[in-house]
């Protein structure tokens, strides 16, 4: 579903990534792990089109995405829940999700209704102003302005951060689901370990702006990934 | 969108800077030399404005409040200037109060507005609102009885006659050329002690407070008094301009005060840049060079053109001219020698050398 | 290690905070000691940034009292409670992003009230939180991660008696949360420290005392391992896994 090859991008002067090519299949959960600093927010900005790319080639279902802006991205099919959250504080929840669904064209009450069964405890939040909501709570309304817009492929940078350890199960159980039910393909940017492992299919180590290792999850194991990040120091 | 010069400024001024600004100072020096007194009339009057739009652009750029109102301060400085010195004849004093006077106005407003808590919006519509004020009160007082000391004030016809700089062992009042010395002198005066000042600790705490005034006031900084001696101070270099202005046309009106005058100094800010001190300069002397062309070439609506200047400037060249032209600059320098591949771990960020265009 | 004996630093009584009809936080009597390592955890939404920007001066109490060395700060001036010695981590990354980590170091340096060297104590600082190589970046250039060591290593600057730290282990690997419990071990030896997580292993490293929040109230304090048997906080926090 998703094809990135020789991926360069940074900042003005200041490169970033050094090459990047990954590949996203249907369905499939790809864990990128990483120091701080590595490039790996930088990567999931360029994918969605809020960085430029100086090199390289990125194609969604097929199609190139190089010059695509943002929006266009979004309509294809990627949603994007960002560190920091993004959501719109001056903007009730309910807005927040309307708005996500408007931007797109798709009916509001419908899509609105199957996001809160996935993610209960925004309903009784429904009317509060996003700005009043706590950091996780935020967290969660960002996860749902993505998902109400039926995206094929959601990129996620650090959903579990500041999320209390009963509602990343959930989490975990939600994305399991919709895996199953639409087939959707994530691409997960995370520190939490466990999370990365019991979710994703693949893992890809990030350094310096490169993927330098990619391994099936199931050979992630705590031990491992230290050792690995020892090795490559920081 | 990193003001690139600004958090630069911290940073002493390279020798560069320090050449620019000596080879500027002899440059204007000499310069009556080789200029008929028409050219040396003009200049002066773009060097006085430049120190009105200096006042609004230190603050606004470095300090990050935007006010639309320093021509309050600007006719305050113009008023004490002439009313001072035509009471009482002491013209170096009068000069000295028409920088006070502003300054201790602006520290009352601003205390007002700042320890208010007053937001940022709402600060710059007051700025405005208290110019426009002050435009309509002066305004209003044509009648005799409006005096201080034995000057009338005259309401919209102004104060005519006011005398030009003559401080004591002067034989006459400054000559043209000498108020073209003047006029430089305190213009480049000002933009190298700003400068300066930015690398002092006030000043790298002003910017910190632009930054974040929040984070600033849990180190421990009480933002408000930092705040208003910024506010005071630029008061007290826009009320020099306004006495500079008295000086060099020995007339002072209340348009000093108005809404046109105040939106000018707001285009020569956009136009030149916010984020450098040479900007603002550059920007005054653009559109007041623009602004005397368009009159000398019969071109009626002056403002509207400016409008449209403005426009253009605000749409394409948001960081004004001479970021803009800083970053055309860092552009072609990067085209034909790209920088290092890999990490940008410890990579310098953008910092422009400048050929001493170095705000 | 706090003993019983040591003195109280920080007490709120009955402390409260309204927003319009919602009550975030609601008669919280909190005390801590001088020397203790405490960890706040809860829900989200539990109110515990909304506890934590009461005790900094960013958020006006609508009723109770905060007593710090047994002065009232409630409703104080943000700069008046840091200048007492008390210095806040924010959840959200809250340092100068238009300056580089060298300018936000030497404004934070500044601060302090003692003499002042601020090129050695940014040095020292820098080379304590692995700064070194991005002292001339742009702050808002560098990573999320990066930006937190940024501001705590300039909540650190200032040395304040009492650190309160809002999920400094956000967005970490396991290798640099483990150091980041290694530094506030460090400075737990000249600071109080409390810490808001939702990372148990980390919060098992570093904490003596911890207090669970809950619709913005204190369910229930106690140590690390009375509190996660707690049948309450399972349900509520930690899921049916933890």
């Amino acid at each position: 579903m998703l094809e990135v090859t020789g991926l360069h991008s940074g900042y003005g002067r200041i490169p970033i990534l050094a090459g990047i090519s990954l590949t996203v299949g249907d369905a499939e959960f790809v864990g990128i792990l990483g120091h701080n600093g590595m490039g790996k927010t930088t990567l999931l900005k360029t994918l969605v089109g809020l960085l430029p790319l100086t090199q390289g080639e990125i194609r969604f279902g097929g199609s190139s995405l190089a010059r695509a802006a943002p929006h266009r991205r979004a309509a294809l099919g990627i949603s994007y829940v960002p560190q920091g959250r993004g959501i719109f504080p001056g903007l009730s929840v309910r807005e927040n999700l309307q708005f996500a669904l408007t931007a797109l064209g798709l009916p509001a009450a419908a899509g609105i209704d199957q996001v809160l069964a996935e993610i209960p405890r925004l309903e009784r939040l429904l009317d509060r102003p996003g700005g009043a909501l706590s950091g996780g709570e935020q967290q969660l309304l960002a996860l749902a302005r993505a998902l109400v817009q039926r995206p094929k492929l959601l990129l996620l940078d650090e959903p579990t951060e500041g999320i209390q350890p009963s509602i990343i199960g959930e989490m975990m159980e939600l994305l399991r689901g919709l895996r199953e039910r639409s087939g959707i393909a994530v691409l997960l940017v995370e520190q939490n370990i466990d999370f990365i492992r019991m979710l994703s299919d693949r893992v890809l180590l990030m350094q310096k702006g490169c993927i330098v290792r990619e391994f099936p999850a199931s050979e992630l194991s705590d031990s491992m990934a230290m050792g690995d990040f020892d090795g490559l120091g920081h | 969108m990193a003001q690139e010069f600004a958090f630069d400024a911290a940073v002493p001024p390279r020798t560069g800077w320090w050449l620019f600004v000596g080879a500027a100072s002899v440059g204007l020096a000499l310069m009556p030399m080789f200029t008929d007194i028409s050219v040396q009339l003009s200049l002066s009057l773009i060097f006085i404005l430049s120190l009105l739009a200096l006042s609004m652009s230190f603050l606004w750029g470095y300090v990050g409040i935007l006010s639309f109102g320093q021509t309050v301060f600007y006719g305050l400085g113009g008023y004490c200037y002439a009313i001072f010195a035509l009471n009482f004849g002491f013209t170096g004093w009068a000069l000295l109060v028409a920088i006070l006077l502003p300054a201790v106005f602006g520290l009352l407003l601003g205390y007002f507005m700042i320890y208010g808590r007053i937001s940022d919006i709402y600060l710059s519509v007051i700025t405005l609102v208290v110019t426009l004020i002050f435009e309509k009160a002066i305004r209003s007082t044509s009648g005799p009885e409006y005096v201080i000391g034995s000057v009338r004030l005259n309401g919209q016809n102004g104060i005519p006659g006011v005398p030009g700089l003559q401080l004591p062992g002067m034989s006459e009042t400054l000559s043209i050329e000498g108020v073209f010395y003047l006029a430089a002198a305190a213009m480049v005066l000002v933009y190298v002690g700003l400068r300066l000042l930015l690398t002092t600790a006030f000043g790298r705490i002003l910017v910190g407070i632009r930054e974040n005034e929040g984070r600033m006031q849990l180190l421990g900084y009480d933002s408000r008094r930092y705040k208003l001696a910024a506010f005071v101070l630029s008061g007290g270099i826009a009320g020099l301009s306004g006495a500079l202005y008295g000086i060099w046309g020995n007339f002072i009106a209340p348009e000093m005060f108005n809404l046109n005058q105040a939106a000018q100094v707001v285009i020569w800010v956009i136009v030149g840049g916010r984020s450098t001190l040479i900007g603002p300069i550059v920007g005054t002397g653009a559109i007041q060079s623009l602004t005397v062309w368009l009159g000398a070439s019969g071109v009626g609506q002056v403002t509207l053109v400016l409008g449209f200047v403005l426009m253009i400037f605000v749409l394409a060249f948001r960081e004004g001219l001479l970021p803009t032209l800083g970053a055309v600059g860092r552009a072609l320098r990067d085209r034909l020698r790209p920088p290092p591949a890999g990490s940008g771990s410890g990579a310098e960020s953008g910092k422009a050398d400048q050929g001493g265009g170095h705000g | 290690m706090a003993e019983p004996a040591a003195k109280v630093l920080l007490e709120t009584r009955s402390l409260e905070k309204r927003f319009g009809g919602v009550i975030a936080v609601s008669n919280v009597d909190f005390t801590l000691h001088q020397g203790e390592i405490r960890c706040l955890i809860g829900p989200n939404g539990a109110g515990k940034s909304t506890f934590f920007k009461m005790l900094s001066g960013q958020l006006r109490p609508t009723s109770g009292s905060v007593l710090f060395a047994g002065e009232n700060l409630a409703g104080r001036e943000p700069h008046e409670i840091a200048k007492r010695g008390i210095g806040i981590k924010n959840q959200v990354p809250d340092v100068m992003n238009g300056l580089t980590v060298r300018e936000n170091l030497w404004i934070a340096a500044h601060a302090r009230r003692a003499p002042r060297d601020e090129r050695r104590i940014v040095g020292e600082l820098a080379d304590r939180l692995g700064l070194v190589d991005i002292l001339d970046r742009l702050v808002g250039e560098l990573a999320h991660g990066q930006r937190q060591w940024v501001e705590i290593a300039s909540v650190i600057a200032t040395e304040p008696q009492l650190i309160l730290l809002d999920e400094p282990a956000a967005g970490m690997t396991d290798e640099e949360t483990v150091k980041t419990a290694e530094l506030i071990r460090e400075l737990n030896r000249i600071a109080t420290i409390v810490v808001v997580e939702h990372d148990m292993q980390f919060i098992q490293l570093i904490a003596r005392k911890v207090t669970v929040f809950h619709q913005g109230r204190i369910l229930v304090e106690g140590s690390f391992d009375q509190v996660v048997a707690d049948p309450v906080v399972r349900d509520v926090y930690l899921g049916r896994g933890n």
